[in-house]
């Protein structure tokens, strides 16, 4: 990696390293020459102390044995009787204090001889004492391990000398060394300790580590003079490093140790040490200083030179002028001056020529905005689309009828956006390969659950090389139903002229017919008086007359003919109604309501009851409750609801006793426009679009023979348009279920409001 | 200007960095398991103690040469019980506020007795190397130990002396400075030994430390001439008493408490101790012994005693308890019912923290330990 960094970092780290690289340099090397020949000093007079020391312990340990020897040579030298041997020793052990039991043994290591006496110790065998093998075995004088003296709890040895006759041993009190060691004090921290060949502490200024028997061996400087190393060591002792220095007893091979913390004993080179690095430290600081004064004097007329051009950068032309200075520097300014003037005049032609560019695109963004709004505002749907399918640009229209944002429907096949257009996918691909329009009229399309009608216009893109349609759809539902409306309306007027002219012309015949037979019946009457008078002139009476007619049928035959005649009165009556314009009294009426007492009618209804199970229907209402109150006469009106309400039943079979939960008659009210609409929608099977145009006819009926006129919807077809002026219509498809819409207007044919006070209400009447 | 600024701060993450790594590398030591030692170190049973200490301090230098345990050192702490209960409860105090995981001591029945009801108030582990005394067996506490109760060497010894030596009568004298143990020890050897058919014929206390004859003792014991005699006594009493019995002429075989089976009674006692009779629960002859011997040796410049090899063995039964549990309120747990191996062979723990060990018969031949059996 490069390092780029700036010249006056450069020059301030070069500075500051020639500065003070040769200080850190001199003043390292001489910390470490001086530190290395202090500690050498110091671990030499630590060491020589150690040795010192050891001198002295080693003479401690001479007299006693002069004096063992001493008595040896009285011994052998048979100077002294027997018998008087234990007398001598007492007086030795009373002069000499070093010893705590001197004792005699002979060969077989029997206490002959004992100072001072004990009748426990005299006459024992000794002979597996160490002591006593060591000194037999070698002939020699033979110190002991230390132990720990169970009648003084002090460390103590055994000195054993042989004798011509056995050997002489005394017990020697080592408690003596802890008072020598106890003397020496380096610094306060530094002291001294000794220990037996076996690393065991026989002298320590803690002298519960003597008594307690501790084995420092594991201790470094231990380990080292055990090993015959005698120096100076550093080692480490219960968490404290210290500067061991070790002398080595030639003979016992005791060990003594001059200690001291190393913190301490080289406390005055920290000193030294910490005065270097000060001195250093201020150096440093110094080189720093003179470093940063002097650069800055260099290098601020730099800095403003690049502070202008950062300016002129910045778009400022304005460059000051500059003051004598370094040569170079001035040069430098010049140049700059010369170009920003350059760069200035140039900046203003560019400048002028994208001002020239921005009114053209300003116009050209004009143009494109007055297009898409041309566009954008027709009322037909436009989608452009690649000779694919693919969208490329549409309308707000054809926005507004996908219901999705541009971004998603943008690159989209137009068929998963309108899924309604895959059938003019064909046309699509034929208009692109014939390079012509194609063009289909009244197309219908279920959209959100209604049945749209519109006009498909492909037309393929000519212009540019583009290759692609655009589809064209205009919204003809309005027309389409209109149209279809008309020709109902039409085709009812013509079929209900013509079924109430039959029906009068039928209506005189079916009154004789009616008013024969029940004549004929009245004057077979008993009742009668003129019947039982003119039986009786006829030489017979009307007893007989009737037991005969009884008897040969001819009163059923005559109330058959009166029953078949009443049904095809009413009919008739039925099929005037449909010519004659609502005799019964308009009310303001709440259309709510009247749907209400609808269902309750049809509730109560046995047929519907018995055959169709209506109370097992579902009846889901929406109802408008802010409808205005209406005109209309509430008789013809719930005929017209109850005819749709039950239609809807009976259009949805029952399937076996408990009834199909699924069954489900919805109702809606709204205003639409001037006129309140009416829904009643069933999930039934539904109807194919030949039979939805005909079942307003009169007659017309999908049902069985016998269970159904055919009347009711033609019926309801008169009262909505006849006298009401309203419209009804049937939605449907196969298996999707049946809606009826019924369209009443709120005003009258005149335009004026019906008033509610002009006509009085039910109840004044 | 700005990148002098970089230069300061690269210079500021370099020593944020160094300062950081120092710190951490000064995390990575974890802090080191405590653990006590208490023992009397001092006096005429510092024999044991002493070795009691350098076994322990050995088995915890071997564990800390090996990386410690899971990663920690073991810090061992001694304290000098100077074998005086009103001391031995003041150093356990200590070695609680230091906050050790379990204390390794006392090394006489006598100083364990007396600190029972406070490791037990603290719920402190306690590892005996050498206690035995029948009267801390059975009982479900914090303190175990991995010398087995007394009795086990009483009735071992018991059923040697009426069998193979068929002796019928015997003597025996005991130390009350360790009463614990002496008298527990005796009981049980007297009891074994009167269910056989033999019979104690004397039984003579003395209290070692106090001002009295050796020799008057061994007189005594001498003129009660049995078949033979018992002595529970420290190395150095049993090894004085045996000289007085081998002035006086005697020839009465001696069979001594476990406490005196160190080479201190050889060394004192020399030929006098000659023959005389322990229970030893270690066969010096077995291979991890004479391994350990030689570890010892090369530390400490001496034979391992008793005290040191049951405080070596009480170290690696610690060290088993803290194998299965690191958290130290369930050493109790973990440590009862189990067993390890040892240098002295299996080691059993029951459900009471008491010992079960295999028994040897020991005698003196030749200025050394001999197994008999």
């Amino acid at each position: 990696m490069k390092i780029h960094t700036s010249l006056k970092s450069i020059l301030s780290f070069n500075f500051i390293v020639v500065a003070t690289l040769p200080i850190l340099i001199v003043g390292s090397l001489s910390l470490h020459i001086l530190t290395q020949s202090m500690e050498a000093e110091i671990s030499q007079r630590n060491l020589i102390l150690a040795q010192v020391l050891a001198s002295e312990v080693e003479r401690f340990l001479e007299e006693p044995m002069r004096l063992l020897r001493q008595i040896r040579d009285v011994v052998d030298g048979q100077f002294i009787r027997q018998g008087q041997l234990s007398d001598s020793l007492q007086t030795v052990l009373g002069n000499y204090k070093f010893f705590d039991t001197i004792m005699m043994l002979d060969q077989q290591g029997i206490v002959t001889h004992l100072a001072p006496y004990d009748e426990d110790m005299i006459g024992n065998n000794m002979s597996y004492q160490p002591f006593f093998k060591d000194t037999r075995d070698s002939g020699q004088a033979c110190l002991s391990p230390t132990f720990i003296s169970m009648q003084t709890g002090q460390p103590t040895l055994t000195l054993s000398i042989p004798l011509r006759q056995g050997i002489i041993a005394g017990y020697l009190n080592l408690g003596v060394l802890g008072t020598l060691i106890k003397k020496v004090r380096i610094g306060g921290h530094g002291y001294a300790g000794i220990t037996d060949r076996d690393g065991v502490l026989i002298a320590h200024p803690d002298t519960s580590l003597v008594s307690q028997r501790m084995n420092v061996r594991n201790v470094y400087v231990i380990r080292q003079a055990m090993a015959g190393r005698e120096g100076t060591f550093p080692y480490s002792f219960r968490g404290v490093k210290k500067l061991g220095s070790a002398a080595i007893l030639p003979h016992a091979r005791w060990i003594v140790v001059v200690a001291q913390p190393i913190e301490y004993a080289f406390a005055s080179v920290r000193k030294i040490r910490n005065i270097i690095w000060a001195g250093t430290l201020m150096a440093l600081g110094l080189a720093i200083t003179i470093a940063v004064i002097s650069l800055r004097k260099t290098l601020n007329p730099l800095l403003r030179l690049a502070k202008d051009t950062q300016r002129v950068a910045g778009g400022d032309y304005h460059f000051p002028t500059y003051q004598k200075n370094y040569k170079e520097v001035d040069e430098l300014a010049e140049n700059f001056r010369a170009m920003t003037e350059a760069v200035k005049t140039r900046e203003e032609a560019l400048r002028e020529s994208w001002k020239r560019l921005a009114d053209r695109n300003r116009e050209l963004k004009d143009a494109r905005n007055y297009v898409k709004n041309i566009i954008d505002s027709m009322p037909s749907f436009l989608v452009s689309v690649d000779s694919e399918g693919r969208i490329i640009k549409w309308n707000m229209q054809a926005e507004k009828l996908s219901e999705k944002p541009w971004a998603a429907a943008k690159g989209q096949l137009v068929t998963e956006i309108f899924p309604h257009l895959a059938i003019q996918m064909a046309d699509l691909r034929a208009s692109l390969q014939k390079r012509l329009p194609v063009k289909q009229e009244k197309q219908p399309a279920r959209i959100s659950g209604e049945t749209r009608y519109h006009n498909v216009v492909i037309y393929p893109l000519t212009g540019n090389g583009v290759t692609g349609a655009v589809v064209r759809l205009d919204d003809v539902t309005e027309r389409v139903r209109i149209e279809e409306m008309m020709v109902q309306t039409e085709k009812m007027i013509s079929v209900g002229g013509l079924a109430a002219g039959t029906a009068h012309e039928i209506n005189n015949p079916l009154a004789v017919i009616l008013q024969g037979s029940q004549n004929t019946l009245r004057r077979l009457s008993p009742e009668f008086d003129a019947n039982v008078r003119a039986a009786r002139e006829c030489r017979t009476d009307i007893s007989s007359i009737r037991a005969y007619l009884e008897k040969r049928g001819i009163f059923r035959y005559l109330r058959g003919i009166e029953d078949a005649g009443t049904r095809a009165a009413e009919i008739v009556s039925q099929m005037i109604s449909f010519t004659r314009p609502g005799d019964s009294r308009m009310h303001l009426e709440d259309i709510n309501d009247l749907l209400d007492q609808s269902l309750a009618l049809a509730a109560s209804d046995y047929d519907l009851k018995k055959k169709y199970g209506f109370e097992g229907i579902e009846i889901v209402r929406y109802y408008d409750s802010e409808l205005d109150r209406m005109l209309c006469s509430a008789t013809d009106i719930k005929q017209v609801l109850l005819n749709l309400l039950r239609n809807a039943a009976q259009a949805m079979p029952r399937d076996g006793e408990t009834g199909d939960p699924s069954r489900r008659i919805t109702l809606k009210t709204g205003k639409e426009g001037h006129q309140i609409r009416i829904e009643v929608q069933d999930n039934g099977p539904g109807m194919p679009e030949n039979i939805r145009k005909r079942i307003f006819e009169p007659f017309y009926t999908t049902k069985r023979v016998g269970l159904g006129t055919g009347l009711g919807l033609s019926v309801s077809f008169f009262i909505v348009t006849n006298n009401h002026k309203g419209t009804i219509s049937a939605e449907s498809e196969p298996g999707k279920g049946t809606r009826f819409i019924v369209r009443l207007p709120i005003e009258n044919a005149e335009g004026e409001k019906f008033d509610a006070d002009f006509f009085p209400s039910e109840d004044e009447c | 200007m700005k990148t002098m600024k970089k230069n300061f701060k690269r210079l500021m993450v370099c020593l944020f960095l160094t300062v950081l790594m120092a710190l951490i590398s000064g995390c990575q030591d974890k802090p080191p398991v405590k653990l006590g030692f208490s023992g009397c170190l001092t006096g005429k049973l510092s024999d044991i103690g002493t070795g009691g200490r350098d076994g322990a301090i050995l088995a915890v230098e071997q564990i800390n040469r090996a990386g410690g345990i899971r990663g920690r050192r073991l810090q061992l702490i001694i304290r000098d019980d100077k074998h005086d209960p009103a001391t031995a409860i003041q150093v356990d105090k200590e070695l609680i506020q230091e906050g050790v995981a379990a204390i390794i001591g006392h090394m006489t029945s006598a100083m364990s007795m007396s600190v029972i009801p406070l490791i037990n108030k603290e719920k402190v582990v306690m590892i005996s190397p050498t206690t035995s005394t029948n009267r801390l067996a059975g009982i479900d506490d914090y303190f175990f130990s991995v010398c087995p109760p007394s009795k086990t060497e009483s009735i071992h010894l018991a059923r040697h002396m009426s069998g193979k030596m068929g002796l019928r009568t015997f003597a025996c004298a005991y130390d009350l400075s360790n009463q614990a143990y002496t008298e527990e020890f005796c009981k049980y050897l007297k009891a074994e030994f009167e269910n056989t058919g033999g019979q104690v014929i004397l039984s003579r206390a003395f209290t070692s430390g106090r001002p009295f004859s050796y020799l008057d003792l061994a007189r005594e014991l001498f003129a009660s001439k049995p078949e033979g005699l018992v002595l529970a006594a420290s190395a150095l009493d049993a090894a004085m008493i045996c000289q007085q019995l081998a002035k006086l002429g005697s020839d009465i075989p001696v069979i001594c408490a476990g406490w005196a089976n160190t080479p201190d009674i050889i060394h004192h006692g020399g030929t006098a101790v000659e023959g005389v009779l322990f229970s030893g629960t270690f066969n010096n002859e077995n291979s991890t012994f004479l391994s350990f011997k030689k570890q010892f040796m090369g530390r400490f410049g001496k034979t391992p005693n008793f005290g040191a090899r049951y405080g070596y063995d009480a170290i690696q039964f610690f060290l088993h308890g803290l194998s299965r549990t690191n958290q130290m309120s369930h050493l109790k747990e973990v440590l009862k019912n189990s067993s390890i191996d040892t240098i002295q062979g299996k080691l059993e723990i029951d459900a009471y923290g008491d010992a079960k060990r295999r028994c040897f018969l020991v005698t003196v031949r030749n200025g050394q330990f001999e197994v008999m059996e």
